[in-house]
């Protein structure tokens, strides 16, 4: 079923990003910085990831005075239909990144 | 306080901002955008960080808005994406919305004028009229079977010059002859035809005591065909002509003027409300075909008075130089108060100033300060001589731009339906014939019918909007008697314009016309294709 989902270069990005370092959790503004992507187009996309249950989420308590920060990482499910996606992405040509992404790809 | 620390507050401003108004289950993604901020580095990553922050929770707030979402997740299976795009959630929402503020708005009798009257204005660009040829020829037998004679003359004043129109008018005079008036119209509009001459002193015999059948008569006379062209006598061959010259004294000397703007409007009404004819542009069309007098006839006919005046003040006969110049501010006066037309009053108004000036020097070298004096009041007041026009020059200004407003959204809303009727007919083919277009034309098709669905609500609001002081103006028109509101009347024109871009752009050619003919006929091709082709596997789309 996995194997016939299309997805946008984008989401693509943010699950490499997240299968990085896929057991720790994340950022936004961290993922942010890794996928170059801004925060109006990263945050569509974890929130639809989060709705799908392939991300999970927590909040980090922080000092007195400043809100806490949000945190990601792929559940179980997120993680190996992740890799699966990006398998057969790289052998599709739907993922089409520009050059200066072509190090991580 | 630094940049950055100005940029921060700014973006917590914002973002804190769009978090208020954002649907329950978005406002914890507000608060995550919000929790980086303090981490991000640089005031304008800040600022950009925020403000794509914003855009989310908006986006959010207005899905929320239109699909009336409630904050819990889509139902879909843990690990299984389907088509998430938010433009396929939105549509069918504002699709109704758009329809069902269409459906309402079509109740409103504003908004059915304003439909009808845009249609009207795009009949005129076609060349056809308002009213058909088809319609009035209609209107004529029914009104001949029930010896109606304002029908007769309704649709009489507005065929095109020939027989058939003459035929009507003498059948609804002959009925009624208080609406020989009609002569006036028909006599000027239908120049050089031979009987226009007889029509004209059938009139001037009808109302001697009105100054415009004789003025009628005058402008006839002066003009001459040569060579198929119609052509003015000049100064010296009419002043040598004494039908003219009589004519115009005669019109000089009347003590009415009425150049049946009312009575045309009158008639205008009645056969309206007994035929049901709501449109503002059937008046509109006949009041721009109703003639007024030649300024330059009466200007003409000023100069060989003044001249006389002239010639008695050079023998020093100053009364009777008075007397003369006072034949033209007299006629002016009369003009001034009595013509209905805003262009009618301000041509009595150039007349009387200059008669006044000349009055006021016979007064100067008459030794009569008193009446010089008055003179001189009477120039000061009728100076500016436009100030009528310049009092109104504001509000026409703003219902042109109105009408341009109007003219536009009514194209926006064409454009929308055609667009809605290809998204609707692409999803219904779909459904039935089980096909799908490439993902880019189905991409295209979507946004399409996104647009068609956005314009449609706001296309509809608009031309509402916009139309309604017109359809108030058009009221108070019906309801009234007369002239009056006539001159506001000529604020229509905006409406009976189609927007000037697109009226050049059937003016050349019909080329773009061809060119969006040429486009609706590839799309329609295209669903057709679709509906008919095989259906290919269906992908799940993130």
């Amino acid at each position: 079923m996995a194997s016939k989902v299309r997805m946008s270069s984008q989401t693509l990005d943010v699950l490499e990003a997240l299968l990085s370092d896929a057991g720790s959790w994340r950022y936004g503004y961290d993922l942010s910085r890794d996928t170059e992507l801004k925060s109006g187009t990263l945050y569509p996309i974890l929130m639809r990831l989060a709705e799908r249950k392939w991300l999970e989420t927590r909040w980090e308590p922080t000092e007195r005075g400043t809100p806490p920060r949000h945190l990601y990482r792929l559940t179980a499910n997120g993680l190996c239909l992740a890799k699966e996606m990006l398998k057969e992405a790289r052998r599709g040509r739907a993922w089409r990144r520009p050059a200066y992404h072509g190090a991580k790809a | 306080m630094k940049a950055q620390d100005l940029a921060h507050q700014f973006a917590e401003w914002l973002l804190n901002g769009a978090q208020r108004l954002a649907p329950p289950h978005a406002r914890e993604w507000g608060e995550a955008m919000r929790g980086e901020l303090d981490f991000v580095q640089g005031s304008w990553a800040t600022l950009a960080w925020a403000t794509g922050g914003t855009r989310v929770l908006m986006n959010q707030t207005l899905l929320n808005f239109l699909t009336g979402r409630s904050g819990e997740a889509a139902s879909v299976p843990p690990g299984r994406f389907q088509a998430e795009a938010p433009m396929k959630k939105i549509t069918p929402g504002l699709a109704i919305l758009g329809v069902a503020v269409l459906a309402v708005l079509l109740f409103a009798p504003s908004f059915q004028q304003a439909l009808s009257v845009s249609m009207d204005s795009w009949s005129w660009v076609f060349g056809r009229p308002g009213i058909t040829g088809r319609q009035l020829h209609r209107l004529a037998e029914r009104a001949r079977a029930e010896h109606d004679a304002q029908t007769l003359a309704f649709v009489a004043l507005r065929l095109p010059p020939g027989a058939e129109g003459a035929r009507l008018a003498d059948e609804a005079v002959k009925l009624d002859p208080k609406l020989t008036w009609i002569y006036y119209s028909l006599a000027a509009r239908n120049w050089p035809n031979p009987k226009a001459k007889a029509w004209a002193e059938r009139l001037e015999a009808w109302e001697p005591q009105n100054a415009v059948p004789h003025l009628l008569v005058a402008d006839l006379e002066g003009l001459h065909v040569s060579n198929g062209n119609i052509l003015v006598f000049g100064p010296d061959q009419v002043r040598a002509d004494p039908r003219w010259m009589n004519a115009m004294a005669a019109g000089f000397a009347a003590p009415k003027y009425d150049s049946y703007l009312a009575a045309q409007l009158d008639l205008d009404r009645a056969v309206m409300a007994r035929h049901h004819l709501v449109n503002p542009l059937f008046v509109l069309s006949s009041v721009s075909s109703l003639p007024v007098p030649g300024i330059v006839t009466l200007q003409r006919y000023a100069y060989i008075v003044y001249a006389r005046g002239e010639a008695l003040e050079a023998k020093g006969a100053l009364d009777q130089a008075a007397e003369e110049y006072w034949t033209v501010a007299r006629f002016g006066q009369l003009m001034h108060m009595q013509a209905a037309g805003g262009f009618e009053r301000q041509a009595g108004v150039v007349l009387q100033r200059e008669a006044y000036q000349r009055l006021e020097s016979v007064a100067a070298r008459s030794n009569r300060p008193g009446e010089r004096a008055l003179l001189a009041y009477q120039i000061e007041i009728l100076n500016p001589p436009h100030q009528e026009l310049r009092d109104n020059g504001f509000w026409i200004d703003v219902y042109q731009w109105n009408a341009e407003v109007g003219q536009i959204s009514f194209l926006v809303l064409l454009v929308s339906v055609i667009l809605l009727a290809a998204w609707g007919l692409y999803f219904a083919a779909r459904r039935f014939r089980a096909s799908a277009a490439s993902g880019r034309l189905e991409g295209l098709i979507r946004a399409s019918g996104f647009a068609g669905e956005l314009g449609l609500v706001v296309s509809s609001l608009t031309l509402y909007l916009s139309y309604h002081p017109y359809a108030q103006l058009f009221e108070r028109f019906a309801q009234g008697s007369g002239a009056a509101q006539s001159d506001w009347l000529m604020t229509f024109w905006g409406f009976a314009e189609v927007p000037w871009a697109v009226n050049g752009m059937f003016s050349d050619g019909f080329w773009w016309f061809a060119l969006l003919a040429l486009a609706a006929c590839l799309l329609a091709f295209e669903i057709f294709r679709i509906a008919s082709g095989p259906r290919p596997s269906r992908a799940a789309a993130l």
